[in-house]
């Protein structure tokens, strides 16, 4: 299988925080979801991936070119969905369109358009005034139109109500039909992974916990709800996390 | 270069939507008075070219347009070098229409229109009219002062933050000021010889020289701001 991204032993070192030596691989195909808690490392990763953040040493390779020396190359062929924008917010999507448009050889204006109309984005109201949903569809669109064979988003379910969550996760399900895409999505909300995601990898603390198939994670551990105490010794032994609730028997 | 003029275009249609009504006023206004009454009025429309500055530096701050090289292929440094570029091509397209409008007026001299032709006013109007040195100084200087002012505040506001700008600008101007003086003081004591400006060249070729000569001065200035700035930013991670 031909890999649409690929890290290899990423160190980045901030004052408070460091990524230690993260490997994983997004083959062609699939979405993977990046799962950990805040300040784990998600988007310290992304950030990596997109030249953001200048690495301490490792190598990211996106459509097997390095990030940092075809970054130009990797971003013509890529999507990105932040939280933010990062487009002028009094524009209208006509506006951004016109202003984008040069950036990208593959550009496809008719492309664009019909997406804006398909995701009920309204041309003449200023994007600023989208809500989140909306926001998340213009960044998609752009995506598509510059036909992006890549797809990295940064939580981009975080903030939006279960429809807009839906919604977008069966855009992403329908960007993959193609197998020559991919779709790396960060977030911390676990049933979005179950949902769509192929790949699922977990950083904890700056590190890889688990990198892999999510049929895989899923054969190997599971949920046990209950009280402490009906769980038998054996099993205790192999759990791996705790968490107690105060509105049970005990805290 | 093409990566520059990519972002230079997204600045300007950025700025365009509140600009051009501004920007077409003020100049309508400057010309139709010019028209009538000093062609140098003309180059009051350098004004209406901060609008196509001023309120761009905000979105883009607000905005957060230097990130966009983390989405778009293009490179962080050539962000900020496009602004650079940006700021001096607004006021040298400026200039030529300050330059192109003020030579209809002068030709034009439509005072000859307005009514008590005897009067003493109307002959500072005609005085104004004959003299086009002053009025090309005024806009040429006008041109340098106005480019010189917003790449520097450009540099200063990237590089030490908007919120220092004023901070920024009111010691800049302190020092300027405190150089004039202590300048003038030393050579007023005889202590460093004193320093007379060269006049201006008589000849219309000597003139065109001399200006086209501010107009590149101040295309290196702003060339130089842009590569400090961005040589300071790339070593700052956002």
């Amino acid at each position: 299988m031909e890999n649409i991204l690929e890290i290899k032993n990423l160190n980045k070192s901030y004052e408070d925080f460091a990524l230690k030596d993260i490997s994983f691989s997004l083959p062609k195909g699939y979405i993977m979801g990046f799962v950990g808690q805040n300040g784990s490392g998600k988007t310290t990763t992304i950030r990596s991936i997109l030249n953001m953040a200048k690495i301490d040493s490792g190598k990211i390779s996106v459509f097997g070119l390095d990030s940092v020396t075809d970054t130009i190359a990797i971003k013509e062929r890529l999507g990105v969905v932040f939280d933010s924008l990062y487009l002028a917010e009094h524009l209208n999507i006509k506006q951004i369109e016109q202003q984008l448009k040069p950036f990208y050889k593959d550009w496809d204006s008719k492309e664009f358009f019909s997406r804006a109309k398909e995701f009920d984005l309204p041309e003449k109201k200023k994007i600023g005034d989208f809500s989140k949903g909306m926001k998340m569809k213009l960044m998609i669109t752009i995506a598509l139109s510059h036909k992006a064979e890549l797809i990295i988003l940064d939580e981009p379910t975080s903030g939006l109500d279960p429809v807009a969550r839906d919604e977008l996760l069966d855009i992403l399900a329908e960007y993959i039909e193609d197998e020559n895409r991919g779709v790396l999505f960060s977030t911390h909300i676990t049933a979005d992974v179950e949902r769509i995601a192929d790949y699922v990898t977990i950083l904890h603390d700056g590190k890889v916990w688990y990198t892999g198939e999510k049929d895989e994670l899923t054969e190997k551990y599971a949920v046990i709800k209950g009280a402490e105490k009906d769980i038998p010794q054996k099993l205790k032994e192999k759990l791996i996390g705790f968490h107690a609730y105060r509105n049970g028997l005990r805290h | 270069m093409k990566d520059i003029q990519k972002v230079m275009r997204l600045d300007f249609l950025t700025a365009k939507p509140s600009a051009m009504p501004v920007f077409v006023f003020v100049v309508l206004l400057c010309f139709g008075m010019s028209l009538f009454f000093a062609p140098l009025l003309c180059a009051y429309i350098i004004f209406g070219a901060m609008v196509f500055v001023i309120p761009l530096q905000g979105i883009a701050d607000k905005n957060g347009f230097n990130k966009l090289y983390g989405m778009i292929p293009v490179r962080r440094k050539n962000i900020t070098r496009a602004r650079f570029l940006y700021i001096f091509l607004v006021h040298f397209i400026t200039e030529i229409i300050e330059i192109i409008l003020a030579l209809i007026s002068i030709n034009l001299k439509l005072y000859r229109l307005l009514p008590n032709q005897d009067g003493e006013m109307l002959q500072m109007i005609e005085d104004s009219f004959n003299d086009n040195h002053l009025t090309f100084t005024i806009i040429i200087g006008m041109f340098g002062f106005f480019c010189f002012c917003f790449s520097y505040m450009e540099m200063m506001g990237q590089i030490f933050g908007r919120e220092n700008e004023m901070k920024i600008l009111t010691i800049s101007i302190s020092v300027f000021v405190g150089l004039i003086v202590g300048f003038l003081q030393l050579s007023e004591h005889g202590i460093i010889p004193i320093f007379l400006l060269p006049s201006m060249p008589s000849s219309i070729s000597g003139k065109i020289i001399l200006a086209v000569s501010g107009n590149v001065l101040n295309f290196i200035i702003c060339t130089v701001f842009g590569e400090i700035t961005a040589n300071k930013l790339s070593k700052r991670e956002l």
